[in-house]
């Protein structure tokens, strides 16, 4: 069913690949329409979910609601579905970010009983 | 002599080296408030060319020469960018007059204030290292700049080039300050700020944006705004550096930026000319409309790791 629900991302407009991941980098679902290699994918988010998680804990031991990288050709987005386990999204600069939290929200319920 | 001088318009309060100051006030016209613990003192510039140093502590002051090699001594300044109209930089030029001629080392002043004691900061984790980029010429700061080729030179470059003949014969030996004054009448308004300093205004004018840091391999260069950098820029190089780990998976392009979103606010990350630009809002703020203007900032990455087809 998850693999369905990361199916209803790809189909956006400019979004390239919906993975979800633990922090430890461990790769548990995948959506891709590019040839990206979700296991190196997930070992780097997960360095920079750490570093997110001690800007966090400096501001306040603050929860992390989203971690957004942007480079010339893509967009990466990064956002807890529960405890310890994330939803990667890769998209094109050009892609409705607006649509993509739609589809987020909507999607979220189902999204958290990744297990 | 402080108080007597116009108050122009304040620009922000912010921290960084004496060199840092010069070399980023290339379009600037106005004063530098410089405050050093309880005493203050004051860089008179226009575009780029510091005119007048001063600094009064107690009852001694420094003035030009001294004044600049103590502030230069200080690893890193408390100022405030004051904005001067062409009427006010002509008051203060006036008022200023008698600093013309600054105090070689060695004057009277010199070491009186140096066994009266001059004060210190005492709690800074800046090293004396700072790295900043080198003045774009010499002259820009050395404490013989009110010389008269110097001041020549500063009014060559205020005028504007024109086929017209001017009204006045431009003055080329024996120049004043008051000479200065004088054609600065006819000197065209500064021109206006480059790109980055541009959008570095846009950044502060989006509302929810709470403070904003520059800095460079750990060290804080430049500050906006109530926000304790020195705490948050390790970190904030931790994640650029892991963040730029994944152009190595993808083919990513260069680095933009990353923002981090918590519940209090947003923390937003970019490259800014050779060093980084640090962020923080409010967590109600149009994140699209920072990530426009961040597109458009100049950037020449430190350690750039681009893995870029051919």
């Amino acid at each position: 069913m998850l693999n369905e629900v990361l199916g209803r991302f790809i189909i956006l407009d400019g979004v390239s690949s919906a993975t979800i991941i633990r922090d430890s980098g461990e790769v548990l679902y995948s959506r891709s329409i590019t040839d990206f290699n979700n296991a190196e994918l997930g070992a780097v988010i997960s360095f920079v979910l750490a570093e997110s998680r001690a800007i966090a804990l400096k501001m306040g031991n603050e929860p992390i609601n989203r971690v957004f990288v942007e480079f010339r050709d893509y967009l990466i987005i990064t956002e807890p579905l529960k405890e310890h386990v994330y939803i990667v999204l890769v998209a094109k600069p050009g892609a409705n970010v607006a649509q993509i939290n739609m589809e987020l929200k909507k999607n979220m319920d189902k999204l958290s009983t990744v297990s | 002599m402080m108080e007597k001088l116009p108050r122009g318009t304040s620009i922000g309060s912010m921290k960084a080296s004496l060199p840092w100051v010069l070399t980023h006030t290339s379009r600037f016209a106005g004063i530098v408030i410089v405050t050093i613990q309880e005493s203050h003192g004051f860089i008179l510039i226009y575009l780029g060319k510091p005119l007048v140093y001063y600094f009064k502590h107690g009852a001694n002051t420094l003035k030009g020469h001294a004044a600049y090699q103590y502030f230069e001594s200080q690893p890193v300044l408390n100022f405030e960018l004051m904005r001067y109209s062409v009427e006010e930089m002509k008051t203060a030029i006036a008022l200023t007059s008698d600093l013309t001629r600054p105090p070689r080392p060695g004057s009277p002043e010199i070491p009186n204030l140096l066994q009266n004691g001059i004060p210190e900061i005492t709690t800074t984790s800046l090293k004396t290292d700072l790295p900043v980029k080198s003045p774009p010429s010499s002259e820009a700061q050395v404490p013989e700049l009110m010389n008269n080729e110097v001041i020549t030179e500063i009014v060559e470059n205020s005028i504007p080039e024109t086929d017209e003949t001017p009204e006045e014969p431009m003055v080329t030996d024996g120049i004043t300050l008051g000479d200065y004054y004088e054609h600065y009448n006819h000197a065209s308004p500064p021109d206006p700020p480059d790109v980055g300093e541009l959008i570095l205004g846009q950044i502060l004018d989006v509302p929810g944006v709470q403070a904003v840091t520059i800095f460079r391999k750990g060290l804080n260069v430049l500050s906006f705004g109530d926000f304790n950098a020195e705490d948050l820029i390790n970190m904030a190089e931790d994640l650029i550096e892991s963040a730029k780990e994944l152009s190595f998976v993808m083919r990513t392009g260069h680095f933009i930026q990353v923002t981090l979103q918590v519940p209090v606010g947003n923390i937003i990350i970019a490259p800014y000319y050779e060093e980084y630009i640090c962020i923080l809002t409010s967590p109600e703020i149009n994140i699209g409309q920072i990530r426009k203007i961040i597109r458009s900032l100049p950037a020449i990455e430190p350690h750039a790791t681009y893995n870029e087809e051919p």
